[in-house]
């Protein structure tokens, strides 16, 4: 209502950052971020092509609060690509600490890739400090992903939005960051498509929504031409993984292309891109 | 390519930038991709950009490169080492900046005294591709930009990062670099980090200073300050009271000729919360880590 009343009131536009500073901070928020909790990412994992997916889960509370004692626990659940609980695992982070989880060892090679979260629960000093509470500080987990090719190569990449919302220190119930529909996205990656570079690449895409999500990829060649597209429909906590192959590649020929991406569900909800190199050799960039 | 002369705006040259660690000295060639596109393909339609490199050899200026053009509809990728290479600066230069500059503020190889229409809110998110590379091997790649008011001249900035990116391998190298760079001009501040490593249990096994002149990186090679171990992967803390600093991962397995990149993100990203808030969570952190 707030939102709306200044946004599409006779407020004038420049007017409204500053307006909107003036309002307390539970005003300015909305109503699953007015008190202190945690916001968590969901990533994507694989298990196919000789790569295992590690995620190192970091204990950030200690980090942000290195004079008191974080030690804490935490969750995680694995989904598959269509968004289906796999399994849950829980597991204690010391002060500092990192626990590494391998998908591999939580999955059977049944599931040949899906999604992921993970929630550690803000430990009981940082939930007792007094800026926690009364400044509504929710924690954003920007945790990093490694794929590691072989056991021996590895490929790190961080998460790129938003997805659960947990209360206080609960490790239960949460709610969805993106609670409401917003209209889709487009996203042009900057990265250069260029011959010689790569021998695959595949286009990573998750939905954080509760509702299903048609994206499309397209492989254009420098100037606009098209060149192939490819579309896909995301379950909610689901997945796709777009694969550009060499013989899609070949179709630039010699030129440079890039891709664009339509209809992302959210607001930062953008590709990653994996590269597979002759050698064997991986790599994984956020777009 | 010639380089440019004349008077710096630097307002201009930092709408669209990224500072970039030369790492030919590992024996990997260094790779910036541009485009003339707003990646939310939202604004600035049509726009074309010139391209520029400054580089940098031990904090000094050595100039500024003018690479190119680049529109819309138009990606590649700029190969570092020869255009350094083509100034003969190849055994000097260890650290550069990627720009992108509206073409209308460049005519041939000065900036045009015309009234500035754009700031860098205009240019968000207007990212460059850093990619490095083994010779005759696999590339790896992250986007990133120059943060905003980064090192600003009258701020007081500090830097904490925390992350998990350190892999330990026989067959990989695993190196922390932090680029030291300013958005204002005649930066000289060097900046004297701590780096903590720690393994999984939460057990601090090394702990470095590091100085990182101004217009520079420093490039830490993780196994040189490793106990030997068993384990695989660690995590560290990084600090520094006076200047800000960009964190980059990149872990190479010389085997498969694999090349891993990724940025730290800074503690802000972990708050959702007022910046007041912020704010003095991060300098307590930085304080308690320093020993202040």
């Amino acid at each position: 209502m707030l939102d709306f009343l200044i946004n599409k009131s006779f407020v004038a536009r420049r007017v409204r950052p500053w307006l909107r500073d003036k309002l307390p901070i539970s005003l300015r928020r909305r109503k699953n971020l007015r008190k202190f909790g945690s916001i968590n990412e969901l990533y994507f994992w694989r298990l196919d092509r000789g790569i295992d997916t590690v995620a190192p889960i970091q204990n950030y509370f200690s980090g942000l609060f290195p004079g008191l004692e974080t030690a804490t626990e935490g969750k995680l659940w694995v989904f598959d690509h269509d968004g289906a609980q796999i399994t849950t695992l829980e597991f204690k982070l010391p002060h500092q600490g990192t626990h590494l989880v391998r998908m591999s060892e939580l999955v059977n090679r049944d599931h040949s890739y899906g999604t992921f979260m993970w929630q550690v629960r803000v430990p009981e000093a940082v939930a007792r400090h007094s800026l926690i509470p009364s400044g509504m500080v929710y924690f954003a987990d920007r945790g990093y992903v490694c794929y590691e090719k072989n056991k021996c190569q590895v490929a790190f990449i961080h998460g790129v939005d938003r997805y659960a919302v947990f209360q206080g220190r609960d490790m239960g119930a949460s709610s969805l960051f993106y609670r409401k529909s917003t209209p889709a996205k487009s996203w042009v990656p900057e990265f250069p498509v260029q011959p010689g570079m790569q021998m695959e690449l595949d286009v990573l895409i998750l939905n954080r929504t509760d509702r299903k999500c048609e994206c499309s990829m397209v492989l254009h060649r420098n100037g606009g031409e098209k060149v192939y597209e490819l579309t896909t429909n995301i379950s909610p906590r689901g997945c796709s993984m777009l694969t550009v192959d060499r013989s899609v590649l070949r179709l630039l020929d010699k030129d440079i292309g890039y891709l664009k991406v339509d209809g992302l569900p959210t607001t930062w909800g953008r590709p990653a891109l994996m590269r597979h190199f002759d050698s064997g050799a991986i790599s994984v960039m956020h777009c | 390519m010639s380089l440019l002369q004349g008077t710096i705006d630097y307002g201009i040259l930092h709408l669209a930038s990224a500072p970039i660690a030369i790492m030919a000295k590992e024996g990997l060639r260094t790779f910036a991709g541009v485009t003339g596109d707003d990646p939310s393909n939202t604004r600035n339609a049509g726009m074309s950009f010139v391209v520029l490199l400054s580089v940098f050899a031990e904090s000094k200026l050595l100039g500024r490169i003018i690479v190119g053009t680049v529109g819309p509809c138009e990606h590649y990728f700029i190969d570092i080492d020869r255009e350094v290479a083509e100034q003969g600066w190849q055994d000097i230069a260890s650290f550069c900046v990627a720009h992108r500059v509206p073409s209308q503020y460049i005519n041939e190889d000065r900036f045009v005294n015309i009234p500035v229409m754009h700031s860098h809110k205009d240019f968000t998110m207007y990212r460059t591709v850093v990619q490095y590379g083994v010779d005759s091997g696999a590339l790896g790649s992250v986007t990133y930009e120059t943060p905003p008011n980064f090192n600003m001249a009258g701020a007081n900035p500090s830097f904490l990062s925390f992350s998990n990116k350190i892999y330990i391998h026989p067959d990989s190298d695993s190196y922390l670099v932090f680029l030291n760079y300013s958005v204002s001009p005649d930066y000289t501040k060097t900046s004297n980090a701590s780096l903590m490593l720690y393994t999984l249990g939460g057990v601090c096994v090394s702990q470095l200073s590091i100085t990182v002149p101004a217009l520079d990186c420093a490039c830490v090679r993780i196994s040189d300050i490793l106990p030997d171990g068993s384990e695989n992967f660690f995590s560290f803390v990084a600090v520094s009271s006076g200047s800000a600093l960009l964190p980059i991962s990149i872990i190479v397995n010389r085997r498969l000729g694999g090349v891993s990149v990724e940025h730290s993100h800074p503690p802000q990203e972990y708050l959702f919360a007022d910046w007041p808030v912020v704010k003095r969570i991060k300098t307590e952190a930085v304080n308690t880590i320093s020993g202040r």
